[in-house]
């Protein structure tokens, strides 16, 4: 059974790591909420800055524009918080069993 | 919208035109022909002498009509290939953000210039905004690639975030330009619109006439009996919309057009009339006729001076409502546009002041002799229409100057520079030309417009080649200063209109 120190410390700045990319995830969803609110904008104005009628179909795309990229986000943010609580999953077991480990340690060393 | 033509309307109305032209020349040379033949062998005399004058002028200008149209019909084959470009550019603005390029059925174009400079700015905010996010997918990229124990990986998910991201910043470009081309090229087809119709040759009373075969049903069935039925409904609007285009100033044969066509457009000869029965309770409608015909003969001085009020009051419906009791703007019934109610207040003032002069002892005198006849005016000098202008619009509230920058007797040249130096603080300058010498904005003279007698226009600005740019017959022309030199016959010089307590 060995020490899982080493583990632990990068299972803990992994989940670090991955708490900073759920704020820029956060950023993704507000910059998501901006262009979305310009696409609509963009839409209406383009309803009533150009004919022919088929360019109608402009402006409803461009009101639709940016769920693509959401829609990206938001199976990014998925993957992220899944993987955090896999981590933290792994990082319980590795403290379980490094706990283990060290307390058969100092049960050997106590018992020399 | 601030521009929109419907491509099929168009299309038919060319196809039509040309058989009109056609048509117009047929049934010219039968009608002259007969005519000539009347007088060369059954019609002799003094009488005949002169109906045979009276044949030549009317063939004269009958022919020009026809070339009118002969020429609008080429100004429309132009549009026509311009509005054909830009619907198809239309279409792949339409492609370029990854909207349906399907045709539609119906080619209408449309510009709404400030929303679409307003669109594009958006556009610009929307790009900008995905560079926010690819920032941001660089960076979780590279905190994804400092994990030390997991094996997580995002990189095709991001990849393929990265990558729409950058196709929608491309798209959006692709759109900003598109708009702009679109609006270049309507900006083009208008432009040419405009030139083409300020280049018509097109003889005084055209546009009436027009109107007239619209509306007119006992002349609509002469036409459709000699061939022109229904491309008659298509024909009237769009050239009547053409040659409406681009008026420029007032012109001092508007009033007199509107009550030779008053049986095609009542309303708005009756609000003309209202203003002359404001003056004239009890005049007989010969004349209110001779009347309006003299204001055409005599009425430059005066047009120039309403051009002036119209740039005062531009921002200001209410103020000039308020002043002279009419509306800033009018509906044209024919038209279905607002157009700037020119005629009204060319009358009023032409009504309140022609022949009024100030007297030896001051106040107010009539002259009643100083019009060669009923049809025929004077025009006015520079003291008569300081004198007029000033009494009109102050007794309406309005604090105006009128002073001659040069008289006419010191006979210094007039040039853009004294235009520039003159306007400078806001005020206006209307041009006095003897004789008027008018060229058309491509340069060429316009010899019609031109030649004896006096002629005032004011003056809108100046051509970096030092021409002054001003309002002649609700058109734009070019005065090219070089041709009043002091040191030759004729001459001009320029009046200062000051609106306020400047």
């Amino acid at each position: 059974m060995p020490c899982h120190c080493t583990d632990i410390s990068r299972v803990k700045s992994d989940i670090a790591t991955l708490t900073s990319i759920q704020s820029k995830q956060a950023q993704l969803d507000s910059v998501d909420s901006s262009q979305t609110s310009l696409c609509k904008q963009l839409s209406g104005q383009l309803s009533k800055a150009v004919t022919p009628a088929n360019l109608s179909s402009l402006t409803n795309h461009a009101a639709k524009f940016n769920d693509s990229q959401k829609s990206k986000h938001l199976f990014m943010k998925t993957l992220v918080t899944g993987e955090i609580n896999s981590l933290r999953q792994t990082l319980t077991l590795l403290q379980d069993a490094d706990k283990a480990y060290h307390q058969a340690q100092q049960q050997q060393r106590a018992n020399g | 919208m601030d521009f929109r033509l419907d491509l099929d309307v168009l299309a038919k109305t060319k196809t039509a035109l040309v058989q009109v032209v056609d048509e117009l020349k047929n049934l010219a040379t039968t009608f002259f022909n007969t005519n000539a033949s009347l007088t060369a062998k059954g019609w002799k005399g003094l009488s005949a002498r002169s109906f045979d004058t009276v044949n030549s002028e009317w063939q004269t200008t009958f022919l020009a009509g026809v070339t009118n149209v002969s020429n609008l019909q080429q100004i429309l084959t132009s549009v026509l290939r311009q509005g054909t470009d830009a619907n198809s550019q239309a279409l792949s603005l339409a492609r370029s953000i990854g909207g349906s390029s399907s045709r539609s059925s119906k080619k209408v174009l449309g510009l709404s210039r400030s929303d679409k400079d307003a669109a594009c700015k958006t556009d610009v905010k929307l790009v900008n905004g995905y560079d926010s996010a690819l920032n941001l997918y660089r960076s979780i990229q590279s905190d994804l690639s400092s994990l030390r124990y997991t094996k997580f990986s995002m990189a095709s998910e991001i990849g393929s975030a990265r990558s729409g991201a950058q196709t929608k910043q491309a798209q959006l470009t692709n759109l900003t330009r598109g708009l702009n081309n679109y609006g270049n090229t309507i900006n083009q087809i208008e432009q040419g619109m405009k030139s083409g119709i300020a280049n018509l040759k097109q003889p005084k009373g055209w546009s009436g006439a027009l109107a007239q075969i619209g509306s007119d049903p006992a002349l609509k069935l002469k036409l459709a009996n000699l061939g022109f039925g229904a491309e008659l409904g298509l024909i009237i609007p769009v050239v009547w919309d053409l040659v409406n285009f681009g008026a420029y100033g007032g012109d001092q044969n508007g009033p007199y057009d509107v009550y030779n066509n008053q049986k095609s457009n009542p309303a708005a000869w009756a609000s003309l009339l209202a203003v002359i029965r404001q003056y004239h309770p009890n005049w007989t409608d010969q004349q209110i006729g001779d009347f309006l015909q003299k204001l055409n003969n005599e009425g430059c001085g005066y047009v120039a001076l309403v051009n002036t009020i119209f740039v005062q009051y531009k921002n200001n419906p209410a103020g000039f409502e308020r002043a002279f009791g009419f509306p800033l703007y009018v509906l044209d019934p024919l038209s279905g546009e607002y157009n700037l109610n020119y005629n009204a207040l060319l009358l009023d003032f032409y009504c309140a002041t022609d022949n009024h002069n100030k007297g030896f002892f001051g106040g107010d005198t009539v002259n009643p002799h100083e019009d060669s006849n009923a049809i025929k005016g004077f025009g006015v000098t520079a003291t008569q229409l300081q004198y007029r202008a000033e009494t009109y619009l102050q007794n309406r509230g309005v604090k105006v100057t009128v002073t001659t920058a040069v008289i006419p007797e010191a006979k210094v040249d007039v040039s853009s520079a004294m235009y520039h130096s003159l306007s400078k603080n806001g005020s206006q300058v209307i041009l006095s030309m003897h004789p008027p010498k008018l060229y058309h904005m491509d340069g060429s003279y316009d010899k019609g417009n031109s030649g004896s007698g006096g002629h005032d226009v004011v003056v809108t600005g100046t051509t970096k080649d030092g021409d002054l740019v001003v309002s002649s017959w609700g058109q734009q022309y070019l005065v090219k200063p070089n041709d009043f030199k002091s040191s030759g016959f004729d001459y001009a010089y320029f009046q200062v209109v000051t609106y306020g307590n400047k």
